[in-house]
């Protein structure tokens, strides 16, 4: 399978670190069944660092979609952080940058839980622009 | 082709895993290819009839999964109608108003007249599928909906309207590969959005309400009609088939001059 799914916490938010692809067969799989996982307790506050997904197909796509529902319904949300440069333009395309926020900063993405304190965000479409213009 | 193979009517019973979604009923690319422009032509003619005789009406009701071809059905299909007495209705999310009424009172309104075709791309069977999968309204609501559905067709059949309700019926497989095209080619990616991708994971749910919608609801009256929707061309053959023969069953003629 080449989908590495790491657990890590921060300040109470349960963190992801996923290395491979997100795609049919055991990697979609194997995702949903760690959003489950987490999605187990209510109010999970879940990121997702995407920095080493290198590929993300419409079966994987559809488990980002998921992960958000799930999580949702169990009064939780899941963020995307380090999400690269060719899976932004994914997310842009097929709109998912409107169910999930999006970050460029991990520390960025744990304070954006946390109401009250600062961050400077991410525009996604302004980012993608930015690349379009380069 | 022997369309009475893709007619669901009530008559037998109904188990849409023995239909395969990539069956072309042994009609070969190459015939279908040769087949489908006369059917058009032969379609444009019979519209003008329906038309021209303005005793009745033809409702086309199109189902199907994503990307199962609702679109490129119309496009394809009926690219040789007359557009002056032909409508296509998009039955999208209701709105408040909609949602104000009982489930059938925008399909009614956007039946066609007498002379027209009319189109629904999607219908009110949106709520017998969607709402039951998502648990929109109860099941005590959605189960009676069949016979509403059933009763309010019966109605339409009675005052003239002709109905032909198409399933476009696509296997899992494909529906990944098409929407892993419309990722992969820029002219197709506007047509990609997170509900898509939702709704997959809902597969095997919405095949179970199909099977029963199309159980329930295929009529003599207003049969369903399960086209294998795998090969797009197939698709399109077998629909205009379907319409052309209907049509022609008519037996319509032009008006006498007053």
């Amino acid at each position: 399978m080449s989908l590495e799914i790491a657990h890590r916490e921060r300040e109470g938010v349960a963190l992801m670190d996923l290395k491979g692809r997100i795609t049919i067969g055991d990697e979609a799989s194997a995702f949903r069944a760690a959003v489950e996982v987490a999605a187990a307790e209510p109010g999970t506050r879940l990121l997702l660092n995407m920095q080493e997904v290198d590929y993300v197909d419409s079966t994987g796509l559809g488990a980002l979609v998921m992960c958000s529902s799930r999580l949702r319904k169990a009064s939780g949300v899941a963020k995307l952080v380090n999400v690269n440069r060719r899976n932004i333009e994914l997310i842009v395309m097929t709109k998912l940058d409107s169910i999930f926020e999006v970050f460029d900063d991990e520390t960025d993405a744990i304070n954006s839980f946390f109401p009250g304190r600062k961050i400077k965000g991410f525009d996604i479409l302004s980012f993608v622009q930015h690349m379009r213009d380069e | 082709m022997d369309i009475a193979r893709l007619k669901v009517d009530g008559t037998a019973k109904f188990n849409l895993s023995k239909f395969r979604p990539d069956d072309t009923h042994g009609v070969t690319k190459s015939h279908a290819a040769k087949a489908l422009p006369a059917q058009v032509e032969n379609l444009a003619a019979l519209h003008d009839l329906l038309y021209a005789e303005h005793k009745r009406s033809l409702l086309i009701v199109l189902q199907g999964m994503d990307a199962a071809g609702k679109d490129g059905t119309i496009k394809h299909v009926m690219s040789g109608v007359n557009p002056q007495g032909c409508a296509v209705t998009s039955f999208k999310q209701p709105s408040t108003q909609e949602l104000d009424h009982d489930f059938l009172w925008r399909i009614h309104s956007a039946v066609p007249p007498k002379g027209s075709i009319g189109i629904f791309n999607r219908s009110c069977y949106e709520d017998v599928l969607v709402a039951r999968v998502h648990e929109l309204v109860s099941p005590a609501v959605w189960k009676k909906r069949y016979e509403q559905i059933n009763d309010f067709e019966k109605s339409l059949t009675e005052n003239n309207v002709c109905i032909l309700k198409f399933f476009l019926h696509m296997s899992s497989r494909e529906q990944r590969k098409r929407f892993d095209e419309r990722l992969a080619d820029p002219r197709k990616n506007w047509k990609s959005s997170p509900a898509d991708f939702k709704e997959r994971e809902y597969w095997d749910q919405y095949q179970s309400a199909y099977q029963d919608a199309i159980a329930k609801c295929g009529t003599k009256e207003a049969p369903w009609y399960v086209i294998p929707s795998d090969h797009k061309w197939f698709r399109n053959y077998a629909v205009a088939e379907v319409i052309v023969r209907t049509l022609a069953s008519f037996k319509m003629r032009y008006p006498k001059a007053k």
